[in-house]
């Protein structure tokens, strides 16, 4: 990266303001008090993350809370744990068993509320269905839906069982489905034939019947959404599911180590899967949601869909392990105006928004004024993640969105002097959880515009030179010095190597304060974050060869102002902008489509294969 | 519209709703209630219920203390196979003169949800003491002469712990805000869109 461009990502994304929001006025902690948290819990990690664990229902208590070093670091040894029972059942005989699970709300306008109990009962019915139809124990099976009910009763269904799931962005195409499916050698599908986004019709099940040609799929259990027909002996519609009894086996419990969920991430070569397993997801998972804001009385919605690590750990299990109400929006933020995710907070009286830096930025340009025909006065925070934030987008989002109507100790409503917190959080998909943030519910230090907090007390996170040398103030590589929990239990070798130095390597860009905030500026190891994905440039090369066909080509990555990075690709008369487009929307998805293609006259003949560049 | 469990609910007109399960459709205080097939009445005031033609045309259908099938206060029916009606009191003590005890009532209907539509009211002990069983849909008034005003509605959520509250019966916004942000940690609050009936 040229220095012109760094100190362009500097001016835009660090700043050393520091807000104290007036709701979080009695709740903030000085720097000396989150240092003492902090640093007790990164002395000794093991006896940190084990009192998070007490909190959780152990079937068998752990033989040791972590054995073994860096890598090779195994948590909760021996340890055994009641999956569904610390989703779900725990509730029961509390008065979380009787109130709102999720409430749904579809593009069109249907909603639908689910209770605790009811998601209890359905689930219990399709495990038994399930069952029958095959999917056992310790068996992947693939999940690629849309945030919805029946999702998540299916999603329950699988934990009482015992089956992993690998979660696909429905944004996704059929080249990555099927590298998915084939990886995780599943027989069992999850999907929604459609659903409605931005007025359009969106066709998943063509994507996935697709990806499964001459694949021994055994069942693509469907959840029915746009009608369309389809004829495919393999499809069991979700009706089909419910219509039994409830299963009469207790549920699953499985080691600590047992796999839980999958996910592919982008590497500089291709997406490649990790496996989470069951004990340290789950505790890093309870732990953080409960520190981010979330309790049982929250009304709590959140944009990111299952697919990313933030929908499936603060969507799916995070939520639900606290026994808050869950808004889900399956369609898109535009529609029929850009007021729609205003209009779902203030109806159903939103106390924990979480979004991304991108939907933020999205949402300022399309409504930069104050405002003023809503009142967010139930908001208590909002959370942002996935990607650098700006200064700029952030103190919108303070002003604009998070003052509420009513003056609170020092907060001026007609100014727009801000109210709540609006905190941005760090996550990856390695690390399974957010890893820094100030806290709502524990550690609440002063927010700081850019800045994704100080390390969440358990991560002992760190800004470092190329030696490995500590670094306050200026861009370094964002490193943990220690495990985590949720250290994936397999991993591909691009994660081994990130360990090659005794630590492990975010390949997160990074300024860390004296005062320990932390500033991401984006990655420095080749893969691009657009609008808060991390996408491959490996994939799109491999796309563009074997299935463009294109023997030479350049692929440029870009700062956007929306997406925070996006990518051009220069290819040369082989193929046309739009036959080019379509196929890497069709092979990996819509959201890895470049932002511009420059279609070149004069052939490089002198390169006769690939001529990726990836920046 | 709403969708609980297989239980449909719409609101329309000023204070009505629409309950639809097991195929069947349930209206309280519709005034124009040609889809109904089981039609009740709170009271008989201009936005709650039709003219007397509409009521005559209708009257097979409706139950009410006033017209049609009568049901009285305390009174617990089952009017078909998939909805049992229970009437219980509305009254208000501060405006007789608009909802004088006795001509006046709320409904517990029971799908596969218990949904309580208390009818004109303001607090009273009496009424809330006689609603007896968890509700898992409260439909309450929330601005007008004689009805709850958004901080006594709130008295009722907190009272009965409704799962989810809907507020009906208001022209301003900022007694729906009154009551949101007062009752949300102790029910979930919804704000529906209202249809016209007809």
């Amino acid at each position: 990266m040229e220095e012109k461009d760094l100190d362009d990502l500097i001016r835009r994304f660090h700043s050393e303001n520091l807000y104290t929001p007036p709701v979080a006025r009695y709740k903030v902690v000085d720097l000396e008090y989150y240092k003492k948290i902090y640093m007790e819990s990164v002395r000794d990690p093991c006896s940190f993350w084990g009192r998070e664990a007490e909190k959780l229902a152990w079937s068998r208590k752990w033989r040791k809370t972590c054995e073994g070093e860096g890598l090779n670091t195994r948590w909760f040894v021996d340890g055994e744990i009641n999956v569904y029972y610390n989703l779900i059942e725990k509730h029961r005989d509390k008065w979380v068993w009787s109130k709102p699970a999720v409430i749904w709300e579809s593009e069109d306008g249907s909603v639908r509320i689910s209770f605790y109990k009811d998601l209890y009962e359905r689930s219990s019915v399709i495990a038994r269905a399930l069952e029958d139809y095959g999917v056992r124990r310790g068996e992947w099976v693939i999940m690629y839906v849309t945030p919805s009910i029946e999702s998540l009763e299916i999603f329950l269904a699988l934990m009482r069982i015992g089956a992993p799931v690998e979660f696909i962005f429905t944004g996704f195409g059929y080249y990555e489905i099927r590298k998915r499916i084939m990886g995780r050698r599943a027989r069992h599908i999850i999907s929604v034939d459609g659903f409605t986004r931005r007025g359009r019709s969106i066709d998943l099940l063509s994507n996935i019947l697709r990806s499964v040609e001459k694949l021994e799929i055994k069942n693509i259990f469907l959840v029915r959404r746009i009608e369309k027909a389809y004829k495919d002996d393999r499809i069991v519609y979700y009706e089909d599911l419910i219509r039994g009894s409830k299963h009469e086996k207790d549920p699953a419990i499985l080691n600590s180590r047992d796999p839980l969920i999958g996910l592919h991430t982008g590497y500089v070569e291709d997406f490649k899967p990790l496996t989470h397993g069951v004990g340290g997801f789950l505790v890093q998972v309870y732990a953080t949601s409960k520190w981010i804001g979330l309790r049982p009385h929250d009304t709590y919605f959140c944009t990111v869909w299952p697919g990313w690590i933030t929908g499936i750990s603060y969507q799916f299990f995070g939520p639900l392990m606290i026994g808050s109400t869950i808004v889900f929006y399956e369609g898109g933020p535009d529609q029929p105006s850009w007021n729609r995710w205003w209009d779902i907070i203030e109806r159903y009286s939103v106390t924990l928004f979480l979004t991304t830096g991108s939907a933020l930025r999205m949402l300022r340009r399309n409504t930069p004024e104050p405002l003023k025909i809503y009142r967010f006065d139930t908001l208590k925070a909002i959370l942002v993640t996935a990607e650098p934030l700006e200064t700029e987008v952030w103190e919108w989002s303070y002003r604009y969105v998070g003052t509420g109507s009513r003056a609170f100790i020092t907060s001026v409503p007609e100014k727009f002097s801000g109210r709540i917190p609006v905190v941005n959080l760090y996550i990856q998909s390695e690390i399974g959880s957010f890893a820094t943030g100030s806290l709502i519910n524990y550690v609440f230090t002063e927010l700081s515009p850019g800045s994704v907090g100080p390390p969440i007390p358990g991560f002992h996170i760190d800004v470092v030179d190329k030696n490995g040398n500590p670094i306050r103030g200026s861009p370094g590589m964002m490193i943990i010095r220690s495990p985590w929990p949720s250290m994936p239990i397999e991993y591909p070798e691009d994660f081994s190597l990130r360990w090659a130095r005794g630590y492990y390597e975010t390949g997160d860009l990074a300024i860390m304060s004296e005062n320990m905030n932390i500033y991401p500026l984006g990655r420095y190891d080749g893969v691009m974050k657009i609008s808060g994905y991390r996408i491959s440039p490996g994939a799109i090369e491999r796309v563009l060869r074997e299935i463009a066909n294109l023997k030479s080509f350049r692929i440029k990555r870009l700062y956007d102002d929306l997406r925070f990075e996006s990518y051009v690709v220069e290819v040369y008369e082989e193929l046309g902008e739009k036959d080019l487009r379509r196929i890497i929307r069709e092979s990996i998805g819509a959201i890895a489509e470049p932002r511009d293609v420059i279609v070149k006259k004069s052939h490089d003949d002198s390169s006769s294969k690939a001529d990726a560049t990836a920046i | 519209m709403i969708r609980i469990r297989d239980t449909i609910l719409k609101l329309r007109d000023f204070a009505g709703v629409e309950i639809v399960y097991g195929g069947e459709r349930l209206c309280i205080d519709i005034l124009y209630p040609l889809q109904c097939d089981y039609i009740l009445y709170t009271h008989n005031h201009p936005r709650h219920s039709p003219d007397s033609i509409l009521l005559e045309r209708f009257s097979d259908r409706i139950y009410s203390l006033f017209y049609g099938n009568k049901i009285k206060i305390g009174e617990r029916i089952k009017i078909s196979d998939h909805f049992i009606v229970e009437s219980v009191e509305a009254f208000s003590w501060r405006y007789p003169e608009y909802h004088s005890r006795g001509s006046g009532a709320g409904f517990i209907v029971e799908s596969d949800l218990r949904i309580y539509h208390t009818g004109d009211s303001d607090l009273s002990r009496d009424i809330l003491s006689s609603v007896r069983g968890g509700v898992d849909v409260l439909i309450i008034p929330i601005e007008g002469l004689g009805v709850y005003t958004p901080e006594e509605a709130v008295e009722v959520v907190r009272s009965l712990r409704p799962s989810i509250s809907i507020p009906i019966h208001f022209q301003d916004i900022d007694s729906f805000y009154i009551f949101r942000d007062m009752a949300q940690p102790y029910t979930q609050v919804v704000l529906l869109g209202r249809e016209r009936s007809g």
